[in-house]
C-alpha cells in the first residue's frame, strides 16, 4: 500500500512564445499549402544572428507563385502526391525553408573510422 | 542491477505551467503496478500516458532503462531471466506525476518495454543475443519524437546544418576521424555531445544520417554521454559556437523552471534542398515539419509489451494500451512537444527509413495544432461527436471536424 504522498505544486504561468499557427493541417496526400503563420528571420530571435556567411535565406526565397494548390514555396519544390522520399522532404510548403551555406569536405562511409 | 530512477519534472513546456512536487520513498511497490521500462528519452512521454492511466485507476512506475535498446531488452529476454530485473526505486505516478518511488519486491522484468527506435536497430547492441521479438511480444507504435541537433541558444551562432556537415561532426571527426572533414563551428571534438551506441536517439541520428551504428558512436575527446538531461546540460553551459548535441526536442525543458539556454538547429537531410526546422518556424509549435515529411529525423516510441499463451494483454497492460490513443493522452502528448499518431500525415517501417503517405483512421491535426499552440487554427470546424456537423466525408474527432 502506499504511504500517503504530500505534493507541493507550484504553478507558474510561461510565457507563450510559440507562433500563431493560423491554418489546419492538411489531412489530404495531396500538398495544400494554407495561410500558415509564418516568421521569417526575425531580429529578436536566434535566427538573426551572424555566423561567417553561414547564415541562411529563409523560405527559399520569393514565392514564385501558385500552381493549383501549391504556392510554389519554396522555389524548385515539388507539388504534387509524393511517393518518393526525395518529393516528400522537397514539397511544396508555407514553412520556413532556410538555406544551409556550409560546404563540408564531401564524405562517404568509407571515411569513418 | 539497481536501477537508479529519475524523478521527472512535470514538464507542461511553453504552454502551461510547471509543477515541481516533492517525492517520497513509498517502500514496496503494489503487486498490481503496470511497470514500464524506457530510455530517458521516453519518460515524459511514458509519463504523460502514466497521468492519464492514473485516472482509470492504473498505477504505472516506470523504471530507467537507460537506453533504448533497454527497452527492447525488456521485450526480448525472457521474463524468467532476473538479472536485470527492475528491482530499486522507480518511479510511481498519479494523475499528478510524478509522484514517489517504490521498490520492486522481487526484482521482476517489466510489463512493457519502451524504445525510440525498433527493435532491428538494436541488433548486437546492449546486451542483446537476439533483435527478433519473440512469439507474443508486440510492438504497439506510440507517439513521435523529434530529434534535433541542438547548440546553445546565442544569437551569433548558427541556425540550420546539413546532412553532409552532420556526416563529417558525427560520423568522422567525433570518431576520432580525419580531422580535415571538420565542419566550422563545430570543430572541437571535444564540444560534441552525443550518447553512446545503445542510446535511441543516436541511433536515430546515426540511421538518418546513414552511419556504420554499430561501431562506437564516439572517441575521446568526443563525449557519449549518460542521458539527454546530461547533453541539455553540457549544451546550457557551453556558450561556444563550436558545441552541439543530440537530444531530443521534447527534452529541451526547463530545469527547476528555467529555460535553458538551448535551441535546435534546422535541419536539411540528405536530397532536400532546404533546411527545416521541426516546426514551421523556429518559435512555433506545429510540428508540421515532423507531421509531414520535411523534417527527417524523428522516431515513434515503441511499446512493447508480452501478451499469455491465451494471446491477451493482462488487462491494466491492455489499458495501458488502448490509453494511447485516447484524447487525454494525445493531449498531454502534445504539450510536451511530441507528436500523437494521429496527427502525422507520414509514416516510416524502420528508423531511418524512407517515408510513405499515412492517414490515421481518426486524424486529429485541428486538435493537435490547437492544443499545441493554444489557438485552433481558422480552417478547423468545430463540432460534437456523433453529430452530423462534418458531413458525409468527414467525422468529428477531439471536437474539430477531420477527413474520414
Amino acid at each position: 500500500m502506499y504511504k500517503q504522498t504530500k505534493f507541493l505544486v507550484a504553478f507558474a504561468l510561461v510565457t507563450l512564445s510559440a507562433g500563431v499557427v493560423t491554418a489546419c493541417s492538411n489531412d489530404d496526400a495531396t500538398p495544400v499549402n494554407s495561410a500558415r503563420g509564418i516568421n521569417p528571420l526575425d531580429p529578436s530571435t536566434p535566427d538573426a544572428g551572424s555566423n561567417g556567411g553561414a547564415q541562411p535565406t529563409v523560405d527559399g526565397g520569393p514565392n514564385s507563385g501558385t500552381n493549383g494548390s501549391c504556392s510554389n514555396k519554396p522555389s524548385g519544390c515539388f507539388c504534387g502526391t509524393p511517393t518518393t522520399q526525395k518529393e516528400f522532404l522537397n514539397r511544396c510548403t508555407n514553412a520556413a525553408a532556410l538555406t544551409v551555406k556550409l560546404t563540408p569536405k564531401a564524405a562517404t562511409t568509407a571515411d569513418v573510422p | 542491477m539497481r536501477n537508479l530512477c529519475i524523478i521527472a519534472a512535470a514538464s507542461a513546456l511553453s504552454l502551461s505551467a510547471a509543477s515541481t512536487a516533492k517525492a517520497e520513498d513509498m517502500g514496496p511497490c503494489d503487486a498490481g503496478v503496470v511497470l514500464v521500462r524506457g530510455s530517458s528519452a521516453s519518460q515524459k512521454l511514458i509519463e504523460a500516458v502514466a497521468k492519464v492511466a492514473a485516472n482509470d485507476g492504473i498505477k504505472v512506475v516506470y523504471s530507467n532503462s537507460k537506453s533504448s535498446c533497454g527497452g527492447v531488452y525488456e521485450a526480448v529476454t525472457p521474463v524468467t531471466d532476473t538479472t536485470n530485473s527492475v528491482a530499486s526505486a522507480s518511479t510511481a505516478y498519479n494523475a499528478v506525476a510524478p509522484t514517489n518511488t517504490c521498490t520492486m519486491t522481487p526484482p521482476r522484468a517489466a510489463d512493457i518495454g519502451v524504445s525510440d527506435v525498433y527493435a532491428s536497430s538494436c541488433d548486437g547492441i546492449g546486451g542483446l543475443a537476439s533483435k527478433t521479438l519473440p512469439p507474443g511480444v508486440t510492438d504497439t507504435l506510440g507517439p513521435v519524437q523529434a530529434f534535433t541537433l541542438a547548440i546553445n541558444d546565442d544569437p551569433s551562432f548558427p541556425v540550420a546544418i546539413s546532412a553532409a556537415a552532420a556526416f563529417n561532426i558525427f560520423g568522422i571527426t567525433a570518431r576520432g576521424g580525419d580531422a580535415s572533414f571538420a565542419v566550422a563551428p563545430w570543430s572541437v571534438t571535444a564540444d560534441v555531445f552525443g550518447r553512446a551506441e545503445d542510446s535511441g536517439t543516436w541511433q536515430t541520428w546515426a540511421r538518418n544520417l546513414g552511419l556504420v551504428t554499430q561501431k562506437p558512436s564516439f572517441a575521446a575527446p568526443a563525449k557519449p554521454l549518460a542521458g539527454a538531461g546530461a547533453v541539455l546540460s553540457a549544451l546550457n553551459a557551453a556558450s561556444r559556437a563550436s558545441a552541439i548535441g543530440i537530444i531530443a526536442l521534447n527534452d529541451i525543458v526547463p530545469t527547476a523552471g528555467v529555460a535553458p539556454k538551448v535551441r535546435p538547429l534546422a535541419f536539411q537531410a540528405k536530397d532536400q534542398d532546404f533546411a527545416y526546422y521541426p516546426s514551421s518556424t523556429s518559435t512555433a509549435a506545429d510540428l508540421i515539419n515532423v507531421r509531414d515529411g520535411h523534417y527527417q529525423t524523428w522516431a515513434n516510441l515503441h511499446f512493447f509489451a508480452r501478451k499469455d499463451t491465451a494471446g491477451d494483454y493482462s488487462a491494466s497492460v491492455k489499458k495501458v494500451l488502448a490509453l494511447l490513443d485516447s484524447k487525454e493522452a494525445v493531449a498531454a502528448v502534445t504539450k510536451i512537444r511530441a507528436v500523437p499518431n494521429c496527427a502525422m500525415q507520414v509514416s516510416r517501417s524502420s528508423d531511418g527509413g524512407d517515408f510513405k503517405a499515412y492517414t490515421p483512421a481518426a486524424p486529429c491535426g485541428c486538435f493537435f495544432e490547437a492544443t499545441a499552440s493554444g489557438t485552433a487554427p481558422a480552417s478547423c470546424k468545430t463540432c460534437t461527436e456523433g453529430s452530423a456537423t462534418c458531413g458525409a466525408s468527414g467525422q468529428c474527432v477531439f471536437g474539430y471536424c477531420e477527413a474520414k
